[in-house]
């Protein structure tokens, strides 16, 4: 069978109607790996043994009349930081090159639940600390569309495993744009629920107050059938809330008449490339002629989002990587002279320079005379953001934004230049420290054919809005999100 | 505001890195680039802003209290770098 470009929705049906099985699938997809890995790069393991004997369980319940999981016999691929019993877990990091967790995220066992088979654990920024999933210690994944340039970050092996047809839907993080940022570089949808709604246990922790799990696939339909069967509250994530969700596949064809759109102007500066500034104008035009209204709105406390959060991330980082000492797991440095030099030596030669950057900068603003300046500060204007958003959604049903200011970019560009680096994210952090929905849909190409991403934001627990919104705009714009590799 | 050379190894110090002699110049200036952009926070007017740390109204639940099975010791101790008699192990040197 020909894999290329097949949804979730579509192998569903095949499997329902057993025109195919979940061995068969699978292993098109592990050949597909085999054939396209070299170049892309998007897996640090491939589970080939668990994968195929998860697909042969699954068929011999299909085969029995078992009863049957919502994404029964369907290959995935996740994040290399959501834990996975017995199957290594790195985090992009040299700190964790042997850590082999003893227990699933909640996430995994859900999906493991939903008859999901495991193909792989993916590439990304070490620790989640990056925009082009070039800070990861094992490789560097290319971009199916172009594979001179980056594939965006810091899940950027789940967003390129997709895009190269070798995974048909795979989880990534979102702290500060990590899904919805890679998503709108290979063409994809990527989907950040709103904080609280996808456990977070078992997730490697980068900023807590930030961090969320969700999802990168082909379409919106298969986006919904995804998140189905990721909400929910767990008791063993403090954070995570006790809320109902709908079946978000109801948000389907759904008719959008009615509904009021947002569209900041603070998110139309900031160096915003014309090309991609003209995709997302022509889509709120299309919006309009749907019947929505649009209106112009200002956003200004959201120009300091960027600010606000690099403190808050990175205090909330230093804290968390406190745990990294060479102690109970991961790696442990030789020849070291004492307990103190153990942790340092090991830290030192376990991080890559990003993620000591970030634990640097955390501990400063932390630490002693520079809390009330930098930290307090950075959660009370947080508070402002979080106000702003609140009026806006007073009036309003949905935020229409571009996910970041350029298309993909080659490799090597920002890397220097950590600053630069951060800016890739000025479209996408604001979101996460109002903890609101977002996501990130293909909209369109540049004059290079690369593609643009536009993103959806909405109220606290409005996935659904989002995703009807999304998918009468991807109905319209009827686009071809093949990468052509 | 320029962060300085004993900032960056005060800072370092506290997150328990070395820093190579090399790198400390790179860090100080990324650091110090990041920090002056984060001072555009002074522009906004906080007085009697409350802080935000979480975004929900979460209250914290107790969970009830009955004994419940924890993991095998053999699997908590499976990633420990080095392990004695059902410990982690580490050794027991001081900094003199």
């Amino acid at each position: 069978m020909d894999i290329k470009n097949k949804t979730v929705h579509e192998l569903k049906n095949m499997l329902d109607k057993k025109e195919t099985t979940s061995v068969e699938i699978t292993k098109d997809y592990l050949n597909r790996i085999g054939e396209v890995e070299e170049k892309v790069q998007a897996f640090i393991t491939v589970t080939e043994d668990v994968a195929l004997k998860q697909a042969e369980i699954s068929d011999n319940k299909r085969k029995n009349g078992e009863k049957l999981g919502a994404l029964e016999g369907i290959p995935m691929a996740i994040k290399d930081n959501m834990c996975t019993d017995g199957i290594l877990t790195t985090c992009g990091s040299k700190i964790l090159n042997n850590f082999i967790p003893p227990y699933n995220a909640t996430v995994v066992d859900k999906l493991n639940n939903a008859g999901c088979v495991l193909l792989g654990k993916t590439n990304m920024d070490e620790f989640a600390m990056g925009s082009s999933t070039e800070t990861s210690y094992y490789k560097k994944t290319k971009n199916p569309w172009d594979l001179n340039r980056v594939p965006g970050g810091s899940s950027g092996g789940s967003a390129a495993a997709v895009a190269a047809n070798e995974a048909p839907f795979a989880l990534g993080s979102d702290t500060g744009g990590s899904i919805r940022q890679p998503a709108h570089y290979c063409g994809l949808v990527g989907m950040k629920p709103t904080y609280g709604s996808v456990s977070r246990y078992g997730l490697v922790a980068f900023a807590s107050s930030l961090d969320q799990i969700g999802t990168f696939t082909k379409d919106v339909h298969d986006m919904a059938l995804i998140m189905n069967n990721i909400v929910g509250h767990d008791p063993k994530d403090s954070t995570s809330y006790p809320q109902e969700h709908p079946d978000f596949t109801n948000a389907l064809n759904q008719d959008i008449k009615g509904m009021k759109i947002a569209l900041p102007k603070e998110f139309f500066g900031h160096g915003i490339n014309e090309e991609v500034r003209i995709a997302i104008m022509n889509v709120s035009k299309k919006y309009e002629s749907m019947g929505a209204t649009i209106e112009e709105v200002s956003m200004p406390m959201s120009d300091y989002a960027l600010s606000v959060y690099y403190i808050i991330a990175c205090a909330e980082a230093s804290s968390n990587l406190a745990r990294y000492d060479g102690v109970r797991f991961g790696y442990r440095a030789k020849d070291v002279e004492s307990l103190d030099d153990l942790y340092k030596k090991t830290r030192s030669e376990g991080f890559g320079d990003e993620v000591k950057r970030r634990i640097m900068l955390g501990t400063y603003v932390l630490s002693s005379g520079y809390y009330d300046a930098y930290y307090k500060k950075a959660q009370q204007v947080r508070t402002l953001i979080n106000d702003e958003f609140d009026k806006i959604f007073d009036k309003y049903d949905m935020i229409l934004t571009p996910t970041g200011p350029t298309v993909a970019f080659e490799f090597g560009k920002n890397s220097d230049n950590p600053l630069e680096m951060y800016m890739n994210d000025i479209c996408t952090v604001p979101i996460n420290i109002a903890g609101v929905p977002a996501m990130s849909m293909n909209c369109g190409f540049d004059s290079q054919g690369m593609p643009i991403g536009m993103q959806l934001v909405g109220k606290h627990f409005d996935e659904f809005g989002i995703i009807k919104l999304a998918h009468a705009m991807e109905r319209e714009l009827g686009l071809d999100n093949g990468a052509g590799l | 505001m320029q962060i300085t050379k004993e900032d960056v190894l005060h800072v370092a110090k506290l997150g328990k890195l070395y820093l190579k002699d090399e790198k400390v110049d790179k860090f100080r200036k990324n650091l110090s680039d990041i920090v002056q952009y984060a001072k555009r926070l002074d522009e906004v007017d906080v007085s009697g802003i409350s802080p935000t740390a979480a975004i929900l109204p979460l209250q914290n639940v107790f969970r009830k209290d009955e004994a419940a099975k924890s993991m095998d010791r053999e699997k908590i101790l499976q990633n420990a770098p080095e392990k004695s008699y059902g410990c982690f192990w580490v050794r027991n040197k001081v900094v003199e």
